[in-house]
């Protein structure tokens, strides 16, 4: 099965000055916000939320090109410098852990004494005193971005090296580290989710978390390289990646949008029917009046819509479409993220009871998501210049252009 | 397709050539028939991918609404019938509770529709057609590829058609006429 | 690259079809006479077993209070869980365009019903009039009841029987071209008939195709879903409830993936002898084996995760009950049948890493001991979940130790034996490796190598 490949020198990737400067603009207006309200209880939950929002799309990136490599899977190689170009954000995000390296005072497990009266809780917090430590938590935080820093930055610079020439030995070591890294990458990706944000909680706990952190992200990742996909095309290059690619990005889209859907049911649907006094809060929690409207938000605008649209054939292999509903998912994933999260802002002040309010959105929540997302961007579009678009010396690169499926 | 002038073919290249010729001198009612789906057949017989999904997106969606709605009211209410169980604290709108068998439901329905619609567009089951009488025509369904050109089609020409069809490469060409007319 | 290739050689489509058709018409095989009666034997000794406990009550198993779940449910979870991999072949790997599958897929999906068979044998046992099963179902009944569809029981019955009916649908639409063939190739006339009625005058038509690949597609959309969402409802009759070792929200993917890491182990431990005796081995080759090996290091590494998710959290969580099951009564080897637990995770999570190494995938025999290890592994991981658990409940008064009888072991053997005796009829009568579809891969490789 062949197609008719569209003619196209690959050329390096040049311009992007204006996303670059935007996004800088953007990045530093989000931090000067986040600046005015440093120090603050305020500033670490925003942060952790647009650091949470930015670090998941990043990580599901990093974890599809490592099943793409360790699949040997061809039409991917495609399109594949684009997560390649996402995860280049990498070291800025490994920078960006300093703020949750210093705020675990934010956290239950360093106050035990404002859980003298809550004799369970106390017992629970004392239970695992011994890993939620702050020592523990800043040392495992080091090790989580710095693992991840080392796997996003080995695959792109050896995904580069196949720019100026083919190397199966290279594609040999690639797949055998992304095979081995897989496991070590999600178990780390699993402790963060539940040092960063299941942990936010004094007594709460979810088998299921890590995954639920992660299903998000990782559709989110799709949509962004559906975004970046036209962005690319409409400057001018990738013309050659064609709408059996799109399909396949777009089939990825729907597949995901319903394991988010299941995940989150599931986790939902288990601790609902149980009733478990200790496991109930976590969403008694997050329906109070200011949040209410969020669960049926995500019901309806992170899985019915996107699953309607995407269930159409056509619409999945139309680029515009696919880009619409990927900006869509990406505020839904906010949502989702910021509903993990803003909840416990003032924990401190309901331990032991339910809030009759909670500052739903704050302006610094969109502040922390513009200062982490935008100099992510920044960053990603520096790094990309003068880089082809393409690995074009892969040795499935070829077959990857010829991809045709209907 | 019923009857007309059936055409063997040694390969599905050589199909594919055919099916393109005999649609460039106008014909447009005919059909292939082959071991496994040739790439590039349905383009050159000019078959537009099928639309039977928008046939059963709608059968599932009221197989979901029915069963969703059913369990609220039997489980519920006490009205028509219905028993209103409120066991383990979970009341009679459980929707939580009631979203894996709607699921299930929806798959159940979509499975046994899309098969009978299938069944309904292609006919089946139909264990006597026309072009089981064509010459050597049970190697169809192992390595010989046939084209079928409908004696229905307005440019249908017994005599023609098969001279066309020898032309064009066929190993044996037969005319099978239907039975209904 | 031999070693690589899908389809050794190049046949004719001819002689494709001789080969893959045969089966069902060439004087029986030896072995296959030996193990259909090995095989129908210990099936009669099921329905004997089955029999008797109907007849006399399941007080004739090892389940009381408070392990009011064992063997029936154990073998439950364990068959439907080895259908599993049947769908996962045949739907998942078609969706993800994996040509490999085309081989084995057929196979596979034959395991699933059979397997789905044997699994929804234990339920209606363990209801003990099992004629009132149709309770679980809604129905105007004169008492004015109706199922609480609350409870994961019902979820149970509307998830088994939609898998059932929606895997005989798939397996049969995929045989549809190949019966045709059978039709139009067998050499008995009482052959063409039966295979002819049963292919319902199929006849290859391209205007057919389109809707049938579209079809054919959907089922494989609607599958995917479905065999997630089985097992995950199955893992539900434990996590719905609080009992400690049960009540876990991950259970619904650690469920499917321990399903499909199971059923892989299945398909290997089935095909292996298959593609011996039928002499199949030039279309599932040894990258179909090395293929398989490293989806089950996939599941069984997926399985070590949730292992390792429920015992952290368990832990992390800190409930006294919780942490007496999972902590003492297992990892520390306080309670009784500690063992299984520890053979399960050997078996899990520490063999399955073998097949990181080419040479043991390469192995058939090595391949072989590992698929039954699995297979072993995934029982033990349900005894472990289900009576385990049981064992060890809240009240330390009412902690019991739980013990099979011969009639729990003399149903499940016989359940293994009724369904290689239903697997064996399979290989005789139906095609067992899809000849439309390895035609179609057939032609579209050589295409491609033309076009190079």
């Amino acid at each position: 099965m062949s197609v008719e490949v569209a003619s196209e020198t690959p050329k390096p990737f040049t311009g992007g000055t204006t996303l670059l400067g935007g996004a800088a603009v953007v990045g530093i207006a989000g931090l000067a916000g986040l600046g005015t309200i440093w120090g603050s209880d305020q500033f670490y939950y925003s942060y952790l939320i647009g650091y949470a929002f930015t670090l998941t799309i990043v990580m599901g990136s990093l974890i599809f090109l490592m099943i793409v490599h360790a699949m040997g899977a061809t039409w991917p190689t495609a399109i594949r410098r684009l997560p390649e170009a996402v995860v280049s954000t990498m070291p800025l995000l490994a920078v960006g852990v300093v703020p949750i390296w210093m705020g675990t005072n934010n956290y239950p497990w360093m106050h035990l004494k404002d859980f003298a009266k809550f004799q369970e809780t106390l017992h629970v917090l004392n239970h695992k005193a011994m890993y939620m430590s702050e020592n523990g938590f800043r040392t495992r935080a080091v090790i989580c971005v710095v693992t991840w820093t080392l796997f996003a930055e080995y695959f792109r610079r050896s995904s580069l090296k196949l720019d100026s020439q083919s190397d199966p030995a290279l594609k040999h070591q690639l797949k055998v580290v992304a095979s081995v890294g897989l496991p070590v990458v999600g178990l780390s990706f699993t402790l963060a989710a539940f040092d960063w944000v299941m942990s936010l909680s004094a007594d709460w706990a979810s088998t299921m978390f890590g995954v639920y952190f992660f299903a998000g992200g990782f559709l989110s990742s799709f949509g962004l390289m559906a975004i970046n996909l036209t962005l690319c095309k409409r400057a001018g290059f990738l013309q050659s990646v064609n709408d059996s690619h799109v399909w396949s990005i777009g089939r990825l889209m729907f597949a995901f949008t319903v394991f988010w859907a299941y995940i989150s049911f599931f986790q939902f649907m288990l601790i609902w029917i149980a009733n478990k006094p200790a496991e109930t809060v976590w969403y008694l929690l997050r329906i109070q009046p200011d949040y209410r409207w969020v669960p049926y938000t995500l019901m309806l605008g992170h899985f019915a819509l996107p699953f309607f649209f995407l269930l159409w054939y056509r619409l999945k292999r139309n680029l515009k479409a696919l880009t619409a509903i990927a900006a869509w998912n990406l505020a839904m994933h906010f949502i989702d993220i910021h509903w993990m999260i803003g909840p416990m802002r003032h924990w401190q002040d309901h331990i032991g009871t339910i809030p009759k309010a909670a500052d739903a959105f704050m302006w610094t929540d969109f502040a922390a998501v513009a200062a982490v997302a935008g100099l992510a961007i920044a960053v990603a579009v520096f790094r990309q210049r003068g880089k082809f678009l393409a690995p074009i010396k892969d040795p499935l690169y070829e077959n990857a252009l010829r991809y045709d499926s209907r | 397709m019923e009857g007309g002038v059936f055409g063997e073919f040694e390969n599905g290249e050589k199909l594919v050539a055919a099916a393109r010729a005999f649609k460039q001198k106008g014909y447009a009612r005919m059909d292939a028939f082959m071991p496994c789906p040739v790439h590039g057949i349905e383009d050159a017989l000019g078959l537009k991918r099928s639309r039977l999904g928008w046939a059963v997106f709608p059968i599932a969606m009221v197989a979901v609404i029915s069963v969703m709605s059913a369990m609220c009211w039997l489980n519920g209410t006490d009205i028509f019938g219905g028993y209103h169980l409120n066991v383990g604290g979970r009341g009679g709108f459980s929707y939580p509770a009631y979203v894996p068998i709607t699921f299930e439901a929806g798959v159940m329905t979509s499975a046994l529709s899309g098969l009978l619609l299938l069944f309904y567009v292609c006919g089946l089951p139909r264990l006597s057609h026309p072009a089981f009488d064509a010459g050597n025509f049970e190697r169809a369904t192992i390595d010989r590829f046939y084209i079928g050109v409908s004696e229905q089609d307005g440019k249908f020409n017994g005599e023609t058609t098969k001279k066309e069809m020898k032309e064009l490469g066929a190993v044996s060409v037969s005319l099978v006429p239907g039975d209904k007319p | 690259m031999s070693s690589d290739a899908l389809i050794l050689g190049n046949p004719t489509d001819a002689e494709l079809s001789d080969q893959l058709l045969s089966p069902a018409w060439t004087p029986k095989h030896k072995l296959w006479g030996l193990a259909f009666t090995i095989t129908g034997a210990g099936a009669c000794m099921l329905f004997f077993f089955a029999g008797w406990s109907i007849v006399t009550g399941i007080g004739l198993w090892g389940n009381n209070v408070p392990v009011g779940w064992a063997f029936d449910i154990i073998n439950f979870v364990w068959w439907i869980g080895i259908g599993h991999a049947g769908t996962f072949i045949s739907a998942v790997l078609l969706l993800l365009e994996q040509k490999w599958r085309t081989s084995i897929n057929r196979f596979a999906e034959a395991m699933t019903l059979f397997a789905v068979m044997q699994a929804g044998l234990f339920p209606l046992l363990h209801m003990g009039r099992p004629w009132f099963g149709y309770w679980i179902f809604p129905y105007p009944a004169t008492m004015k009841t109706w199922p609480n569809f609350k409870s994961a029981l019902p979820w149970d019955a509307a998830a088994i029987s939609t898998y059932f009916t929606v895997s005989l649908l798939f397996w049969y639409i995929g045989l549809i071209p190949d019966l045709a063939s059978l039709r139009d190739r067998a050499p008995k006339k009482i052959q063409r008939v039966i295979y002819g009625i049963f292919a319902l005058g199929w006849r290859g038509s391209a205007d057919h195709y389109r809707h049938y690949r579209l079809i054919y597609g959907m089922f494989a959309g609607l599958a995917t879903p479905l065999v997630l969402s089985v097992h995950s409802i199955v893992s539900c009759d434990f996590a719905t409830s609080v009992v400690p070792g049960w009540h876990s929200t991950i259970f619904p993917p650690y469920f499917v993936a321990g399903a499909i890491f199971s059923g892989f182990a299945m398909v290997l431990t089935l095909m292996i002898p298959a593609r011996k005796i039928f002499s199949m081995e030039n279309v599932i080759t040894m990258k179909h084996v090395d293929n398989l090996c490293k989806m089950i290091l996939v599941t069984g590494l997926i399985v070590t995760y949730s292992y390792f998710c429920d015992f952290f959290v368990a832990w992390y969580g800190g409930e006294a009950p919780e942490l007496y099951t999972m902590m003492d009564a297992l990892l520390f080897r306080k309670g009784p049948h500690w063992e299984i637990f520890y053979l399960t995770v050997f078996c899990n999570c520490i063999v399955p890493n073998m097949f990181w190494f080419r040479w043991f995938r390469q192995n058939l025999y090595v391949v072989w001991g590992i698929s039954i290890l699995v297979n072993v592994g995934m029982w033990g991981e349900r005894f472990s979940i289900i009576v385990l658990s049981l064992q060890r409940d809240f009240l330390p008064s009412a902690w019991a130790t739980y013990n099979p009888t011969y009639v729990d072991w003399g149903i499940f053997t016989g359940t293994i034996f009724f369904f290689s005796f239903l697997f064996i009829l399979f290989l005789r009568f139906v095609p067992f490796v899809p000849l439309m579809e390895v035609k179609e891969l057939k032609h579209e490789m050589h295409h491609h190598q033309e076009s190079h």
